[in-house]
């Protein structure tokens, strides 16, 4: 049902991971993707190549033969028809300083301001895992895209017409720090989610959201804790007192268990959730109901597939 | 009109934007620098919690960290998530104020949502009543753990969506969970959002019809390391180190004598061999013995410490290093904050945009990441003040008289209260029925 796209045939001439999670994307909704085998360099790790190729298929095809074609910056972009949408992600803004620079994950997140966010309990930044924000900009690509079907293109567009800046992708991501800054000079980090914790339970991690109403983590945390403390009744105070409440909360669960403690949690309003590793995840039922997990078979093999991120319920 | 927004791909959809908070919003928020109309609905006692809790709230978030009179309009993240957009003030709990809702429905193309299930459909919009009025029209309904399931009407916020995908012992060191320094699943799942939004447009405008779509923002985040979860699900051993990638031969977070720190990345071995050359005699040295880039891979707690070692040594700041480096062709970066992201003379070419605002003046706000032409998606109008456009909005969308809009500014049906509109309110905790 997810599929609203199903008319539409999809070039990939790429082999970055934003180009390919876009073509991964627009397979998903239902379109036919194709992958230019020439414009393929190094291989991925199985894993990513398995994830990112599911449901694409190589082609020799001319680009006419498309109605978008995605690619690096470095494809070749001429001779592809006005009426064709086209689309690149630029690790850095092509136009900027850091035009020509090496990326990484690691590299776009620092660059971006995202790395600066998440520290260890030693102070050391910690940028992430994995390629997310290349796959965020990949969505951003494809959003861009499918917002220009159906409207008439300028009568000689130059090609890519889109062009994603990855490691603008990552501040457009970030809550409000150059706002923050551009405002009062500052900026600082901590206030810009609500107070968050993970706590140590007897058989795992809970994640304690307490950024809401005091009154109600009073009373979850019971005699821990007076409900009038002034330290916590505002959000302002909160977060300036957020070390204290965070081992008030690590008290609070270190002789529960992770079941005991969501219902106890859930019973007061409090937003709290289990930690999951992988192997949570996969076992989570209704991440398979809800379709953004699937099993499907690769290579003779069941795996676990994630899907899209939305769900079409209905179109009359 | 603009011709910035004229020249558009979403230039003519109008969006009616329930939303609230910061992962519906910030959706609203791409579809409007993509070119939409976007009318922002709130509510005189129920507005955005994203403007804040006034004198409670954060002084960080406040120019000058002064809340001023109207705190509500003064809000950083707000007015960074609000841009583009267009704001009305019903009392969607009045008949009167629930038809205006629907009437702009009815001359909408898509509608927008993020409240806890079954809450749209007992105000009245949901979309079996939207459709009533205009048979095409899409719905955007972004739920915190769906609609039905024992989860379903639980409170749900960024952090918990981050500890439920896996990705928090992921970031960490596979042993404990680390979760990202802010809620990262919230503007995920607003792109997500508006994902689905711009699929049901194209659908809409190749085949007339309208698509009642479902984002679980819970699950958002889950696509993006869907190569961690294929591997784990054929039993591979899925780990991550800290700061580390299992396909990058040597990678590390190193600090300088500065207190800064300095992200690397080495690929391959040609970046191997450039980054041996580029230390110093010592060090050079020192990674000398490590002939492959694997061999480093396989030594990589003493190659890391060799790095590091360098790098304190070093009286360049991380941005020299880092430049040093990149010239090299050896990836690096260094790790900004906010300051040094704003400073970034790179951002100043239209992605930070400066714009006025009627109750902050002029600052920079981000816009879209991408160009589309060979224009920017910058943003052309700031953040709206709480009901600035409620009486343009139904004058030129409903068509009614001035009359008309004063009689139901008067009765209440509109607007904000006259003890409401400029008095400093006092700390709220409680906050309306909501999702993220």
């Amino acid at each position: 049902m997810n599929q609203l796209l199903t008319h539409l045939a999809v070039l990939e001439t790429g082999q970055s991971p934003a180009i390919r999670y876009c073509g991964r994307l627009l397979s998903l909704a239902g379109a036919r993707v194709d992958y230019a085998p020439a414009a393929r360099g190094e291989e991925l790790a199985d894993a990513v190549e398995d994830y990112l190729d599911h449901g694409k298929r190589p082609s020799g095809a001319p680009s006419r033969d498309y109605d978008i074609v995605i690619g690096d910056p470095d494809s070749p972009w001429e001779d592809i028809a006005p009426q064709v949408v086209t689309g690149t992600v630029d690790p850095f803004t092509h136009t900027g300083s850091r035009a020509d620079w090496s990326p990484s994950e690691m590299v776009l997140a620092s660059v971006g301001g995202s790395t600066n966010y998440t520290r260890t309990s030693d102070g050391t930044p910690v940028y992430g895992f994995g390629r997310r924000f290349q796959y965020l900009a990949g969505t951003y690509l494809y959003t861009a895209i499918v917002s220009m079907l159906g409207v008439e293109p300028p009568a000689a567009p130059t090609h890519p017409r889109v062009r994603v800046a990855n490691d603008e992708v990552v501040t457009a991501l970030l809550p409000y720090g150059t706002t923050q800054y551009a405002y009062n000079g500052t900026a600082t980090t901590v206030e810009q989610s609500g107070p968050r914790f993970v706590a140590a339970c007897v058989d795992g991690y809970l994640c304690v959201y307490a950024g809401g109403s005091w009154a109600d983590q009073a009373k979850l945390l019971g005699d821990l804790v007076d409900p009038d403390d002034p330290r916590f009744t505002a959000i302002g105070s909160r977060f300036a007192h957020a070390d204290e409440l965070g081992r008030l909360i690590q008290t609070w669960t270190e002789n529960r268990t992770v079941s005991e403690a969501v219902r106890a949690a859930d019973a007061a309003s409090v937003a709290v959730a289990p930690c999951y590793e992988l192997a949570d995840a996969l076992a989570d039922a209704s991440l398979f109901d809800n379709e953004v997990l699937t099993r499907q078979v690769v290579d003779g093999r069941e795996v676990a597939l994630a899907g899209l991120a939305y769900h079409v319920r209905e179109t009359p | 009109m603009t011709d910035a927004q004229r020249s558009l791909p979403l230039s003519g959809i109008r969006v009616l934007d329930l939303t609230h908070v910061w992962s519906g919003p910030s959706a609203t928020r791409l579809l409007a620098g993509l070119g939409a109309e976007v009318i922002k609905i709130e509510g005189a006692h129920r507005r955005d919690f994203l403007r804040g809790t006034g004198t409670a709230d954060a002084r960080s978030r406040y120019p000058d960290q002064d809340y001023g009179p109207d705190p509500w309009n003064r809000n950083a993240w707000f007015n960074t998530v609000n841009t583009d957009k267009r704001d009305i003030v019903l009392d969607l709990k009045d008949p009167e104020g629930l038809e205006l809702a629907l009437l702009l429905a009815e001359r909408s193309h898509l509608v927008m949502a993020n409240f806890r299930p079954g809450v749209l459909d007992r105000m009245g919009l949901g979309y079996a009543a939207l459709c009533e009025r205009r048979p095409d029209i899409s719905l955007i309904e972004m739920t915190g753990y769906g609609r039905s399931g024992p989860m379903a009407g639980l409170q749900a916020y960024g952090a918990q969506f981050d500890a439920m995908s896996g990705s928090a012992f992921l970031t960490g060191d596979g042993k404990e969970p680390l979760l990202t320094g802010f809620a990262l699943s919230d503007p995920i799942a607003g792109l997500a959002a508006a994902t689905a939004a711009t699929s049901a447009i194209a659908h809409w405008r190749r085949t007339g019809r309208g698509s009642c779509i479902e984002v679980i923002q819970r699950d958002a985040m889950i696509p993006l390391h869907g190569e961690y979860l294929l591997a784990a699900s054929r039993g591979e051993e899925v780990a991550e180190e800290l700061n580390a990638d299992a396909r990058i031969p040597v990678q590390g977070m190193f600090v300088a004598q500065d207190g800064r720190w300095l992200a690397l990345s080495v690929h391959d071995q040609e970046a191997w061999e450039r980054l041996c050359a580029l230390l110093d005699d010592q060090a050079g040295d020192a990674l000398g013995a490590y002939r492959t880039v694997e061999q480093a891979r396989d030594s990589s707690s003493r190659v890391l410490d060799i790095i590091a070692t360098w790098v304190l040594r070093q009286e360049a700041d991380v941005a020299e290093l880092a430049h040093r480096m990149q010239e090299n062709g050896v990836a690096a970066a260094p790790v900004n904050t906010a300051a040094e992201v704003y400073e970034d003379p790179d951002l100043h070419r239209g992605f930070l945009v400066e714009l006025d605002h009627p109750r902050v003046g002029r600052h920079h706000y981000p816009g879209l990441p991408l160009t589309i032409d060979g224009r920017r998606c910058a943003p052309r109008a700031a953040a709206p003040v709480l009901d600035a456009d409620t009486d343009d909005v139904l004058r030129e969308r409903l068509g009614m008289s001035e009359a008309e809009v004063r009689r139901c500014r008067e009765r209440g049906v509109i607007g904000v209260p006259e003890d409401l509109a400029v008095a400093t309110r006092p700390a709220s905790t409680q906050v309306m029925e909501r999702t993220r």
